[in-house]
Order: C-alpha cells, then sequence, then structure tokens
C-alpha cells in the first residue's frame, strides 16, 4: 500500500514538472476594432482559452463604452447634445458624469485647451464620425460664430445630475477624453480577471501594467515624420514601462485630410477654431489614461513655445513635445527614461518646467 | 577548553573524491572550449561514481564542493560563471534525485551509470540556460542555442556515464 | 546498460528535440514576419525579407499589401481617405500601418529590438 502510495507521489512530481513547462511565458495578443479605430490588448502569463474570453469581453466593454459616449451616435451623450441647444435644465444619464466632473477639472487645468465643449466646430470640419473625412474645410463664415461666442465648459452649470449650457452652441464631444478614460477602464477589467500583467492600446494611446516576468514593456514612440515621407525609420524613440503608466500621443499625423494641396489635420484650436499650427506630435507619461489622453490634446495645442506652462499646471512633469521642424522639446524626467533609436538622434531641448 | 575535531573515515574519502572532481574541473577550466558554453564536464564522472556507490547524499556533498572550491582556486567565486555553475549543480542534483526515487520505485526501469549521467548533463545545461536566460542575457536567440547545447550534453552525458560505467566495473574486480 | 537507461535517453532525446523545434519556431528570433489582419481576424503571416504582393479583402473591397526589401506597405486601398497608403512603408519590429476604414492591420514582429506596443 505505502508503495502505491508513494508511487502517486513521483506523478505529482512528474505532473508539477509539466505544469511549469506548460504555464505560458508568452504574450498574447490580439486586435479588434472599436473607438473608431485599432484596439490591441497584450496579456502576459495567462493561458490560451482564458486571454481569449477576456479579450471577447474587453471588445464588448469597449462598443458599449463607444456607443454610451459617442457625441452623434444615438446614446446618452447624443441626447445630452440634442438638449444642450434649448438652454434648459436636464437630468444627464449617470454613465456621462465622470466625463463631463473630469473634463471639467482638465478644461481648468489646461487653460481651456482641453475643450469638450467644441463638438459642434469638430463637427463642422468632419472629425466626428468614425472614418476621417475627406474635406472640404469649412469656410470662414462658418467658423465665425464659434470665434464670437466660443463655447466652452465654464458655460455648464452642473448641479447633481441636472445639466444646463448657458450657451446655445455648446456641443459635447469626449473625441479627446473618453478613449483613454475608456483604456483606464479596460484595465481595471484586466485587474478583474486577476492578471496584472497587460497592455491595453488603442489606437497609440496605450496604458501598460506589469511587465513580463519581471521584464519591463518595451513601448516605442512612432517618428512623426514617418507619416508624411518616407524618411522615417518608423520609431524615434523607446522607453521601458513598469509598474502601471499610461504613455498618450497626440500627433496631426493620426488623422487628416488634404484639400486643394493643403493639409488639415484633426486637432482643432478652440481658439482659432482651425488645426493647432507648431506642434507636430505630444506625448505624455501620466498614470490615468483619460487624463493623459486629454493633457496630450492641450500640450499639442499649447505648443512648442507654451507647452511648459501647461504641463505645470497639470501637475504633468514627463512630456515630450515634437515641433514641426523635428526639435524635441522634454521635460527632464522625460529626458531621463527615454532613448533615441536614430542617427544621428533629433536635436533636443530639456526644459525644465516653471 | 579543548577542541577535537574527528575525521571519520568517510569524511577522508569524500574529501577525496572531491579533490579529484575539483582537479578535474580545473584541468577542464583549463582548456579552451572549441564552443563556447559546450563542456565535457568530466568532474560529473566522479558525481556519478559517488553516487552510485556511496548514495544520493554523498554525490550532493561532492559535487556542492567542487564547485565552491573550484570557484575559489578558478577566481570565479561570486561572479556569473560561478553562479551558472552552482544553478547546474543543484538542477543535476534535483535530476538525480528524481532519478534515484523512480529507480528505487520501478525497479524493472530503473537507472545505471549511464542513465543517471545523462539525466545530471541534460538537466545541468538546462538549469544554466534558464538561469542565463533569467539573469544574464534576456533575450529569446539564446533559446536557439538548444539543438547544440542541448546535444552535446546528451553525447557528453553518455559517454562520462560509460567512462564512470567502466571505471566502477574495474573498482568492483 | 540498464533498460531504464535507454528509456532515460530516448526520453530527453526527446525532449530536447521538441524543444528545439518550439525554440526556432518562436517569432521572437531574428527572423522578421509580417503579419495581416482583416477585422481582427490573422488572415496571413508572411516573411519580410521575401518580396511579394498580397490582396487582403476587408468590407469595403480589397487592400493591396507589397512586401519589398525588408519593409511593407499598403499600396493600394479602397477606403476614400488613403492614410494607410500616405503612412508609407514601415520596417521597425512592433510597427503597423492600419486601414480603419477597410479594418485591415500590417504589423511587423520579431527581430531587434522589440517593441511590445507603439504609441503614436
Amino acid at each position: 500500500m505505502t508503495r502505491l502510495r508513494d508511487r502517486r507521489w513521483i506523478l505529482l512530481l512528474l505532473a508539477l514538472g509539466l505544469a511549469a513547462c506548460s504555464a505560458p511565458a508568452t504574450v498574447y495578443k490580439q486586435q479588434f476594432y472599436s473607438f473608431g479605430t485599432i484596439v490591441e490588448v497584450s496579456v502576459w502569463g495567462v493561458d490560451e482559452t482564458r486571454a481569449q474570453r477576456l479579450f471577447a469581453q474587453l471588445q464588448d466593454d469597449m462598443d458599449y463604452m463607444h456607443t454610451t459616449w459617442h457625441a452623434w451616435h444615438e446614446g446618452p451623450v447624443a441626447r445630452i447634445n440634442q438638449l444642450l441647444p434649448l438652454g434648459k435644465e436636464f437630468s444627464v444619464a449617470p454613465s456621462v458624469l465622470p466625463l463631463i466632473e473630469n473634463s471639467l477639472a482638465l478644461y481648468r487645468k489646461t487653460q481651456g485647451l482641453y475643450n469638450p465643449a467644441i463638438g459642434g466646430l469638430l463637427r463642422l470640419w468632419g472629425f466626428a464620425q468614425d472614418d476621417p473625412p475627406t474635406g472640404p474645410p469649412p469656410t470662414a463664415v462658418q467658423i465665425q460664430p464659434y470665434l464670437q461666442h466660443p463655447p466652452s465648459m465654464a458655460d455648464l452649470h452642473l448641479d447633481g445630475i441636472r445639466l444646463r449650457s448657458d450657451n446655445p452652441l455648446v456641443q459635447l464631444d469626449f473625441g479627446a477624453y473618453a478613449k483613454g478614460y475608456a483604456v483606464d477602464l479596460l484595465i481595471a477589467r484586466i485587474r478583474e480577471w486577476g492578471i496584472s500583467d497587460a497592455i491595453v492600446n488603442a489606437g497609440g494611446n496605450l496604458r501598460a501594467m506589469g511587465g513580463k516576468g519581471g521584464k519591463p514593456w518595451r513601448i516605442g514612440i512612432r517618428d512623426p515624420r514617418h507619416a508624411r515621407d518616407d524618411s522615417g525609420k518608423g520609431v524615434l524613440a523607446s522607453l521601458e514601462v513598469r509598474g502601471d503608466e499610461s504613455v498618450f500621443t497626440s500627433g496631426n499625423y493620426e488623422r487628416y485630410f488634404f484639400y486643394e494641396g493643403r493639409r488639415y489635420h484633426h486637432i482643432i484650436d478652440p481658439r482659432t477654431g482651425y488645426p493647432a499650427q507648431g506642434s507636430i506630435s505630444a506625448t505624455v507619461i501620466w498614470n490615468n489614461g483619460g487624463e493623459a489622453d486629454a493633457a496630450s490634446t492641450a500640450l499639442f495645442i499649447a505648443g512648442p513655445q507654451h507647452w511648459p506652462e501647461v504641463a505645470a499646471s497639470l501637475g504633468m512633469d514627463q512630456v515630450m513635445v515634437v515641433d514641426e521642424a523635428m526639435h524635441v522639446y522634454m521635460t527632464p524626467a522625460m529626458a531621463a527614461r527615454v532613448h533615441f533609436e536614430q542617427q544621428p538622434p533629433p536635436v533636443v531641448t530639456v526644459t525644465a518646467l516653471p | 577548553m579543548q577542541t577535537s575535531v574527528s575525521v571519520s573515515v568517510e569524511d577522508g574519502r569524500i574529501a577525496a573524491l572531491a579533490v579529484l572532481a575539483i582537479s578535474l574541473h580545473i584541468l577542464e577550466g583549463a582548456f579552451p572550449s572549441p564552443l563556447p558554453g559546450v563542456k565535457p564536464g568530466i568532474s560529473n564522472i566522479i558525481t556519478i561514481m559517488v553516487l552510485c556507490q556511496a548514495g544520493w547524499g554523498w554525490a550532493a556533498w561532492v559535487s556542492l564542493l567542487r564547485v565552491l572550491v573550484g570557484s575559489v582556486v578558478l577566481g570565479t567565486f561570486l561572479s556569473p560563471t560561478f553562479v551558472l555553475s552552482l544553478t547546474g549543480a543543484v538542477t543535476a542534483l534535483t535530476g538525480l534525485g528524481i532519478a534515484v526515487i523512480w529507480s528505487r520505485q520501478v525497479p524493472v526501469l530503473k537507472l545505471g551509470a549511464v542513465g543517471y549521467s545523462i539525466v545530471a548533463s541534460v538537466f545541468h545545461i538546462g538549469g544554466q540556460i534558464l538561469t542565463a536566460y533569467v539573469l544574464f542575457i534576456p533575450h529569446a536567440g539564446l533559446f536557439k542555442l538548444l539543438p547544440i547545447l542541448g546535444g552535446a550534453a546528451l553525447l557528453f552525458g553518455a559517454l562520462n556515464g560509460v567512462i564512470s560505467y567502466k571505471a566502477l566495473e574495474l573498482l568492483k574486480n | 546498460m540498464t533498460a531504464g537507461d535507454w528509456l532515460v535517453a530516448l526520453l530527453l532525446s526527446a525532449l530536447i528535440v521538441v524543444a528545439s523545434v518550439l525554440a526556432w519556431r518562436s517569432q521572437t528570433g531574428p527572423a522578421e514576419k509580417v503579419i495581416i489582419t482583416a477585422g481582427g481576424k490573422t488572415v496571413s503571416v508572411l516573411d519580410i525579407h521575401r518580396d511579394q504582393v498580397v490582396d487582403v479583402d476587408g468590407p469595403l473591397g480589397t487592400s493591396r499589401v507589397e512586401i519589398r526589401g525588408g519593409k511593407v506597405r499598403i499600396s493600394a486601398s479602397p477606403c476614400s481617405n488613403h492614410l494607410c497608403i500616405l503612412r508609407g512603408w514601415v520596417q521597425t519590429t512592433g510597427d503597423s500601418v492600419v486601414c480603419l476604414p477597410n479594418r485591415v492591420a500590417v504589423t511587423v514582429v520579431g527581430g531587434d529590438p522589440y517593441y511590445d506596443a507603439v504609441t503614436f
């Protein structure tokens, strides 16, 4: 009898050995289309069937958030946009409240450069749909009202769940925040599954946590030049992410159209009504994805001269802005982390925040 | 107060065998290997002989003593070489432990010197590759060396096993 | 040699062969590949060093993927704005060209330096 028991012990040992071999020390990746972009999820140390189940759930979550928060698809935000011009107070769906509340704070901290109240203007440009427009750009006459009575988050009055706008031009488009917020919620969902090593990359805006078996995730920052000609070598710089961090970039090469030889990109400066000039990309590292998303847009609009003020106001000390001459501006904390992958490396100015 | 250290006959025998193993280890270190990472591991002949004659416990002592003293003599103590050497020895001993239990439980398929030597050699290189990957070269390209390193481990494991076997036969007569 | 010796030699040889095959087949090696997906599903995995042209079907029609000289691009697309074509050639591991309207994505994998994700 004891002999038999002992043999079972050997079997157990063998089984343990096999189990150790089959524990997947690999990264599973899946792409899906949601939020008008391609979402890529990577997980480490999860077996394949579980990963597949997780990916399916994340896609469902993401699709749901997309319709819920889209400015013009039938849903709670589209309903708000129908009611806002009436100037009366109405109730807001609770699922939209965090977006409004967080956006109010970010609007103030970015000195109005992140302004989700210009939904009407974005729609005029055609950048509100999932598919980028082909032009023509709006006329000066069409843009004029948005400069005369600029819609802003300061026009909104939120009391509990009751909302009202003083300015009939206010239309909410959370396009510069919702994707980041959605990435945050997907990361939270992945955590709920007991998984601590993952990346969620929604169209080049990503949040990464954990790593690959103790090794950090390696993140590339795409060369902004590469979108416009073949001179770029793909990746401008790399950095390693440990713990839990978001890396968000706003670039003028993500969505644009040509019309009569001129190029128009999707990051509209609320002060001019036209695509922001000066930057070609702005990258920020920050823990919260939604805030990083709005911040990268605001820093892009602030441009190579004024980004440090906005970064300081946001309390973000890891920022990189690239101007149209491929000159790179960085905070010292950012400079300490990025490694340029190109020879010769670009011209860099390291600026301490005020 | 007086302290006396008694040296048993067995202690002495282990020390002698360990010295022999260390000598072989150092001798091997003196010759450059044609392929980096590939070494015949002739000191394992001693480990296997001790295992067959005196059991796993003695073999473990000889093997670990060899790693420790060998590294001090070669000046690699606590260096990456030492770490690799130690983890190789520990995984080899683990493999031998499993093999010994196996032989005891399944007498029909019990191992001889050759089998033990192959187990030790393959476990040795397996442990070393994993350690090298985790600590020193975290690049998947390392595993591309598996056919060479694994093949060499099988070959030298078998060769050393045959030598151990012949040596044990000679000792018996 | 005992029967056990033979068994052990056989088992461990098999183990090394299997492990070697797995190691050489894994995609993180120096051999670079191009993964083409349509609607999130992988439709083909191609060697980036073998010049070829592949047509991929999406909801709008056929996108043409061209591999030449270790680089890859989308050279023809049924989408209206052609951002994917304007993106040009891609050759860095982890980088990709995406045609959102036609749901076609081309990603370079394997090789060094390796990126787990790219921000843009």
